[in-house]
């Protein structure tokens, strides 16, 4: 537990040190910079829209949070030759790469939160409107970037920064079109591009538009519990297996 | 304390090279004991194999075959690992951290406490000359500062086990002399040092055994001593009048050397009385007489260069 804590403490001063922070400012201005389209709206669409946009936001800068965090995490590390020092000391490969992805979900945790509240300050000084329901909308945000960062830092135990970025990319994408783009061509059958490529990746990526309830709670829905335990399951499996594949990987590479 | 530090036994090691299907060995087969108390060097040249050899020690690398101990543990166990310090060949650290930061974030790792951390990592900045520079962060370091940071970091557990990858490499005459002082004082405190080098006078000064490897294999190992220790030549010293007809003495010589009235020669210890004898029939002196010494040096060229081939 201790060498986890380290770990996962030393993955956030490393955040820290690289300004990932910064982001909370960069966020305000996007939230400041789509405001202006707000008076070309009817009255009673205006919550809807912007929560909902705003939302979509905060969900393209987690992705891109997310790569940051974690693309050069253990490569990184590796090609550096600090994990020398460090795995001289009492510290096990499990301990490595379960305190770098604590300490991934911390700083993504920490900064979500604050970018969910800068959505609900923009929601009150706009509409007057106080939306908790936002921040479940976090949370399922963060859900999604907890599988995309367990995705990443799997790559990460042998891709350079690079490719890893582009193939955690592609990941996303198809995970957001397996229930429109990639479930039409399995069930239409051969019309175009190869099936044999396209059956493995239906079947074995995650559906991440689950996580996407902006609309939900942009229309006001009420988002139910069961839903929320339900995301958080579908996340903790595809996170706890890809966190598997990557100590199977990790734990007897060569450094 | 276990009375044997590390054991390798028949270990091999080859590298994939690339995703290709080519290997590259970089131990053949390798046995290897060093037992507690004293240091021991493990020699050999460029591409020979002591980094890999480290590497294997400390569970970075896995081998193909052969397996190990050390402290009496398996290799990659963490309780040896709690006891043991290690500096890297390339000595990289979280290079935006200061020293005296990144000394106490290695200490958490032996469970440290923070007071503890605080005056060892002061304690040990001095002892390596890094005390004023202990508030500048690691890459405004120099080379030899760097290692000169890595032996600190290597010691913060007061480790019964001290492993080192070329320890004054990188460092400056003072730097060597200090580092030679350190590993004495450990070796006093009854630890173990285990060092790769190809610096042969340094551990000809200070290794109590060697091994010396060259391309992946033991070529030789032992008491350093009884290996530079030539226990069938002795070295002789005369003086007396040159001019006289030496060819007895000649004979019964290796090395026949001449400079002014001193004679200096080497004879197989099964020779030296006659040696003796005939010498006094000249009338000369005996200066000296002492077991032959060879150099570290001449004895890692003949056997790298015998096996090289
Ligand atoms: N990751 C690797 N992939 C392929 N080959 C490697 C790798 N690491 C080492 N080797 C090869 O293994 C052999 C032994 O290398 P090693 O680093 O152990 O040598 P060394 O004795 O430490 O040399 P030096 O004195 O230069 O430090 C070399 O031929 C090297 O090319
Ligand atoms: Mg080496």
């Amino acid at each position: 537990m201790k060498n986890i804590y380290i770990i996962a403490s030393n993955v956030i001063r490393d955040a820290v040190r690289q300004k990932l922070f910064y982001v909370i400012f960069l966020f305000a201005i996007a939230l400041v910079a789509i405001s202006p389209m707000l008076p070309m709206l009817e009255e009673s669409l205006k919550s809807q829209i912007l929560i909902e946009v705003s939302l979509s936001v905060t969900s393209l800068f987690g992705l891109i949070l997310t790569l940051a965090l974690c693309i050069t995490q253990i490569t990184g590390e590796v090609t550096r030759k600090t994990v020398y020092n460090l795995f001289a000391k009492p510290v096990s490969r499990l301990q490595y790469i379960v305190g770098k992805y604590v300490g991934i979900l911390l700083a993504l945790a920490v900064i979500l939160m604050i970018l969910g509240l800068e959505v609900m300050v923009l929601i009150v000084l706009r509409l007057g409107l106080f939306s908790p329901s936002i921040l479940l909308g976090i949370f399922a945000i963060f859900l999604e970037c907890a599988v995309i960062a367990a995705f990443c830092l799997l790559l990460s135990t042998f891709t350079k920064p690079a490719v890893n970025a582009v193939v955690t990319l592609l990941f996303y994408f198809f995970c957001h079109m397996k229930s429109t783009f990639l479930f039409e061509h399995i069930n239409q059958g051969g019309s175009g591009g190869p099936a044999i490529l396209y059956y493995p990746l239906y079947y074995v990526l995650p559906n991440l538009e689950n996580f996407n309830v902006f609309r939900r709670i942009g229309y006001g829905e009420a988002i139910p519990v069961s839903l929320v335990f339900q995301l958080t399951l579908y996340a903790a499996g595809f996170v706890l297996l890809m966190g598997t594949t990557s100590y199977l990987i990790f734990r007897r590479k060569d450094l | 304390m276990e009375k044997t530090a590390i054991e390798l036994k028949n270990v091999r090691k080859t590298y994939r090279v690339g995703l290709s299907r080519e290997f590259k060995t970089a131990i053949e087969e390798l046995s290897l004991v060093v037992e507690a108390g004293g240091i021991f060097g493990l020699l050999g040249p460029n591409g020979a194999g002591k980094t890999t050899t480290l590497k294997i020690l400390l569970g970075f690398v896995f081998p193909d075959e052969g397996s190990g101990t050390m402290l009496g543990r398996p290799i990659g166990d963490r309780q040896a690992h709690e006891r043991i310090g290690f500096l890297p060949e390339q000595p990289y650290f979280y290079n935006y951290l200061k020293a005296e930061k990144a000394l106490d974030l290695y200490g958490r790792f032996f469970g440290l406490s923070r007071a503890s951390r605080k005056s060892r990592s002061g304690e040990l900045l001095d002892t390596v000359g890094l005390g004023r520079n202990s508030h500048l962060t690691l890459d405004k370091y120099s080379k030899g500062m760097l290692q000169r940071f890595g032996i600190a970091q290597a010691l913060l557990n007061d480790p019964e086990l001290v492993i080192m990858d070329e320890p004054s490499s990188g460092l400056d005459p003072i730097g060597q002399k200090e580092v030679r002082d350190i590993l004495l004082r450990l070796k006093d405190q009854g630890k173990t040092i285990f060092l790769s080098s190809h610096q042969l006078s340094e551990v000809e000064n200070i290794c109590d055994s060697v091994s010396i490897i060259n391309r992946g294999k033991s070529v030789m190992e032992g008491n350093l001593s009884e290996i530079l220790i030539s226990k069938d030549t002795v070295k002789i010293v005369l003086q007396g009048d040159v001019t006289r007809d030496m060819e007895q003495l000649k004979r019964l010589s290796a090395g026949f050397e001449i400079e002014g009235d001193t004679i200096k020669l080497e004879a197989r210890r099964e020779n030296v009385y006659d040696l003796l004898e005939f010498a006094r029939k000249l009338d000369m002196d005996l200066i000296s007489s002492e077991p032959f010494r060879r150099s570290l040096e001449d004895i890692f060229l003949e056997l790298v260069q015998d096996t090289g081939k």
